[in-house]
Formats: C-alpha cells, structure tokens, sequence
C-alpha cells in the first residue's frame, strides 16, 4: 500500500510533468474538425486544468496544507484569482447572451484551476523546463515559413485563400502565429539571459527562431510587441541601450520603405495611409470592431455585455453606429467580427471596467515581481525578475490589435508561464 | 481511506467536466465537419431519393446536438440548408433564427432573406436583406429577386440620406 507521501509526491510529479508537457502539446496540437486548431488547444488546456486540480487535490489531501498556506501568503494573487472568477460569474449571471457567456466562464475557470496547478508545483520546476517552448517555436516558426513560401502546406485551404492567410503554422491563424512566437521569444530571450551552457544555447536559438517566426507571419502587433519589449529590457539596463534599441528599429523601419522586409514593410507604411485618411485600411478594418466594442462599454459602463458576448451584439451596435461615425471609420469587412482584436476594449465591452481593472491588476501584481533583484537569488527567483516586466509589457502591446486571451495557445502561455513567475519568485 | 474517500467525489467532478468541457467540444467540431460533408453531398447530388435520406439522416443527427453544440452557430444553418433540402422552407426559417440568438451574422439574414423570397413574402425577405447588407454591401448583387434587389436599394440610399429619384 502506498504511503502518504509517496501519493502526495506522484501527484506533485504528475503536475510537473503535466505543467512541462502542456507547454508542448498546446503549441502543436490539432484536431480533425470543422475547425481544427483552436479547438483542439482549448481542449487540451481545459483537460490540463482539469487534472491538474485533481492531483492538486490529491497531493493536498495526503500531503498536508503546508504548500497551500505558502500560497495563500500570496494574497494579491489570491485575491485576484477570486475576484477574476467572481466577476466572471456575475456577469455571466447578467449577459445579455448566457449561452456564450457561460462558455466563457467555463474557460476561465479553467484558466483559474490551470494557473492554480502550475503556481502549486512551481517551486519544483525548473527554470530550464521553459526550454520546451525552444521546441515549439521552432516547429511552429519553420511551418509558418514552407507556407508563407509556397514550399509545403499540411493542411488544405479553401482557394479563395490567398497564400499568406495559408501560414497557419499549428496555431489557426497567421496573426495567431505571430502572437504566440512573440510571446515565446520574449520568454525564450531572458531564459537565455538566467540559464548557462548548453542550454543557454538551446534559448538562444529558440528565441532566434521565435523571432524570425514572428517576422514571417508579417503580424505587425506583434513584431511592434517585440519592440517595444526589447526597448524596455534594454532601459533596463541602461538609457543608452534604450536609445540604441530605438535607433536601430527607426534604422530599420526606414529600410523597410525602401526594401520590403515582412513585417516591418506594413508598419512603415503608417504614415502613408494615415495621411491620406485611409485609417481603416491600416487597421485591417478593425475600426468597426473597436467602435462597436467602445459603445457596448459606454451603454454597459459596470457589467459589461457579458463574458464572449462581443461577437452577438456586434451587428447591432455596427448598424448603429454606422450612422453616427463617418464611412472612412466604419466601412470594414462585411463579416462579424467574433472578437474585437483588441483585448483592452473586449474586456471593457463584456465585462466593464471592474472586468478591466482586475485585468490591469494582475499585470501590475506580476510586474510587481520584477522589482526583485535580478542578480541574488536562486536561478529560478532570477528569471522570475527577469522576466515578470517584459512578459507584461509584451501581452500589453500584442492587446492592443490581437486577441491573445481569446484564443487558448497564448493563454495557456500566459496563465503558465504567470504562475511559474509567481510560484518562482517566492521560494 | 477518510482521504480516499474525500477524493472520489472530486474525482467524479472532473471525471464530468472533462467530459462535458473537454470531449464533448470536440467531439462536437468534429460532427460538425461530418454534417457539413453530408449537407453539401445532399444539396449537390441530383438524386432527389438520396438527397431526402441524406438530408432526414443528418436532421435526426442534428437534433442530437441541438444540447452540446448548442453554440455553434453553423449547426443552425445546416440545419436549413437540409430543412430546405427537403423543401421545409419554414422550418429552414425557423432553424435560422435559432442560430441569431447565438451569434447575428449578417450571411444569415441574407439566408433569411433568399428563403423568405421562395416563399413569396418579399416585404419580410426586404427587412433581412436590408440588415445583411448594411454589414456587407457586396451582398445586394447575390440577392436572387430583381424586386427585392431594388427595394434594398431604394431603403438604403434613403438610410444614407439620398433619396433615389
């Protein structure tokens, strides 16, 4: 019969392993289906949230509270959690569309328990366990790339599909691509900086492979992203390395008008089309989705429309206010839009500013941790101040025009790779 | 075994949340990726006999789903498209306003609308086209009937506030 501590410590095991593996399976996972990517990696990360609480259970219920008390020492991370749910509920409770909404309140329960079994375990996992992600993107990164070239495509499109919208990689979608590799640079890039040897090389390269992956899928959000997180790294350093890292990116958007560079080519073209009044052609005629979504939180300042509403009142509120912005601004792509592309003005939209303002919390209490000292510590506490800044200022920027907390690959990164930034830098 | 026992409740709550939140999803896409083979082998085929055992098959299927994939807004409209296989044209009607109470797209007024025209109720076809279309103007030249296409026209330079002469 087993004892105690040996089902307490199989358990732990188990959500270690759990934690490492789903940063892999979620990067490259899909699924035959109508739809087959998204899908497939919202139900892998609920199956992991899902175990995940059950060997928390388990291990607490043999090992004892001692790990859970740790935790709750912790209480703005606690109480953020809580209040994240609670107000999920509430405005599920109040949605103007309870069946989406419930949905959404599914996943970030989910998202809850995922964050909760990672945070349990992570003083036992090792900073050189984020050197999966070198796996994914690399996988993800050179797929983009034999598509976006015509070289070789796995999947079959539609030929109404042009070719770029064809780089899917294992994500869906191009500008997902490019989301989840700038996420996976950044956290790649100041790995490297923590760990030494050979698996400071293994960084590297997978953080150069993230950053070429992000430059093939030409997503401008995310390439900005990048910048701006590099910009804020190097200040950290000194002011002289910020200037310099603002030199070379006017320095190469300036080639970028002359020589087509992917990714920055689009950028550089900003000025172009803002001045001739061609706004929502930069925007990718996204402006109707961020007008429809700022008026549903002006007439829905507290509640919200309710959690994954957005996408059910997008075609009134579009009607609507087509009367009242000017065609330049509103005359879009005639589709509905399922999520605004922007997650600031989605999260206000359906779940009002208290909604927003635990979104902005949680940034700032992670942020918080990278007050610690970088140079003491253990070399998880170190990677955990390394890291906590650039990782929030790179899902900040990517909000601005992207989606990452909609879609499962770049949450599931999110909620991980948080938790282990929180259970890291507590040891 | 006090600790054995604690557990198996949790055990079995996640034992139903990976199969309502996990399987079920999936299972669900992929149905849906099946019912949408069958319903364009059941409108293309030329064979009415096969098209009508094509299109029941698939609404018996469909019905089955209505609780797990209750969401998923293709459902409804391949429901009507095999409704209208069948040439159930209300009921196809009835199967399209179910999907706008999950998600308004513009394509399924169009529907709607192009459904309501085979039934001769041009004023009511006018009311859905005219919202299809105000989302996605490049619909008015899909629309099937001459009279219909005009009188969106008419009701949508009259929204921009220029009258037509």
């Amino acid at each position: 019969m087993p004892t105690k501590d040996s089902v307490s410590e199989r358990a732990e095991q188990a959500l270690i392993v759990a934690a490492v593996a789903g940063l892999i399976v979620v990067g490259v996972i899909f699924f035959p289906g109508l739809e087959i990517f998204r899908t497939a990696k919202e139900a892998a990360m609920r199956a992991q949230a899902i175990i995940g609480a059950f060997a928390v259970c388990t291990a607490v219920a043999y090992g004892g509270l001692r790990r859970v008390r740790e935790m709750m020492r912790q209480r703005a991370v606690v109480a953020l959690l809580a209040a994240a749910v609670t107000w999920t509920a509430i405005t599920t409770l109040t949605s103007g569309q309870r069946w989406l909404s419930e949905e959404s309140l599914v996943t970030v329960v989910c998202s809850a328990l995922l964050f909760i079994s990672v945070w349990y375990v992570a003083p036992r996992v090792p900073p050189s366990a984020l050197l999966v992600l070198a796996i994914t993107a690399a996988v993800n990164a050179a797929l983009a790339a034999t598509q976006e070239y015509a070289v070789w495509n796995p999947f079959q499109f539609d030929v109404a599909y042009e070719v770029h919208l064809r780089a899917t990689a294992l994500m869906g979608n191009p500008n997902d691509v490019g989301a989840y590799l700038a996420l996976c640079a950044v956290i790649l890039v100041m790995t490297m900086q923590t760990l030494h040897g050979w698996q400071r090389w293994i960084a590297a390269a997978g953080g150069a492979a993230a950053l070429t992956g992000v430059f093939i899928s030409q997503t401008r959000t995310a390439v900005l992203a990048v910048m701006v997180t590099a910009f804020v790294m190097a200040l950290r350093r000194s002011w002289k390395a910020g200037a310099a890292i603002v030199a070379i990116a006017l320095l190469a958007l300036l080639a970028a008008t002359q020589v087509d560079i992917p990714g920055l080519s689009r950028i550089a073209t900003a000025p172009k089309y803002l001045q001739s009044g061609q706004w929502n052609a930069y925007f990718s005629q996204r402006l109707p989705a961020f007008a429809t979504a700022w008026a549903m939180f002006v007439d829905h300042p507290l509640l919200g429309v309710g959690p994954g509403a957005f996408k059910f009142f997008y075609l009134p509120y579009r009607i609507e206010l087509s009367q009242v912005y000017p065609e330049r601004i509103m005359n879009g792509a005639g589709v509905n839009f399922a999520e605004t592309h922007n997650d600031h003005l989605q999260l206000l939209a359906e779940t009002g500013l208290p909604g927003y303002a635990l979104f902005l919390a949680a940034c700032g209490v992670l942020a918080m941790h990278s007050l610690r000292s970088r140079e003491t510590g253990s070399e998880a506490q170190r990677l955990a101040a390394g890291l906590a800044l650039p990782f929030v200022v790179v899902l900040i920027v990517l909000a601005l025009a992207l989606f990452p907390l909609q879609i499962a690959a770049t949450r599931h990164l999110l909620m991980t790779v948080s938790a282990l930034i929180v259970g890291w830098s507590r040891m | 075994m006090k600790r054995l026992l604690a557990l198996i409740p949790i055990a079995v709550a996640c034992t139903w949340g990976l199969i309502s939140f996990v399987s079920r999803p999936l299972s669900c896409n992929r149905s849906m990726a099946r019912l949408q083979a069958s319903t364009n082998l059941a409108s293309e085929t030329g064979d009415t006999y096969r098209a009508t055992i094509l299109a029941r098959t698939n609404l018996a299927e469909m019905r089955r789903l209505e609780g797990p994939c209750r969401t998923t807004v293709n459902l409804y409209v391949l429901e009507a498209n095999n409704f209208d296989v069948l040439g159930r044209k209300e009921d196809a009607i009835a199967a399209l306003r179910r999907g706008l109470k999950v998600d308004q797209r513009p394509e399924i007024y169009f529907n709607i609308g192009t459904l309501l025209v085979e039934l001769g109720r041009i004023d009511e076809a006018v009311e859905n086209y005219v919202i299809a279309v105000r989302i996605a103007k490049s619909m008015v030249t899909a629309i099937p009937s001459p009279e219909a296409r005009e009188r969106v026209d008419r009701r949508l330079a009259q929204l921009a506030g220029h009258p037509p002469p």
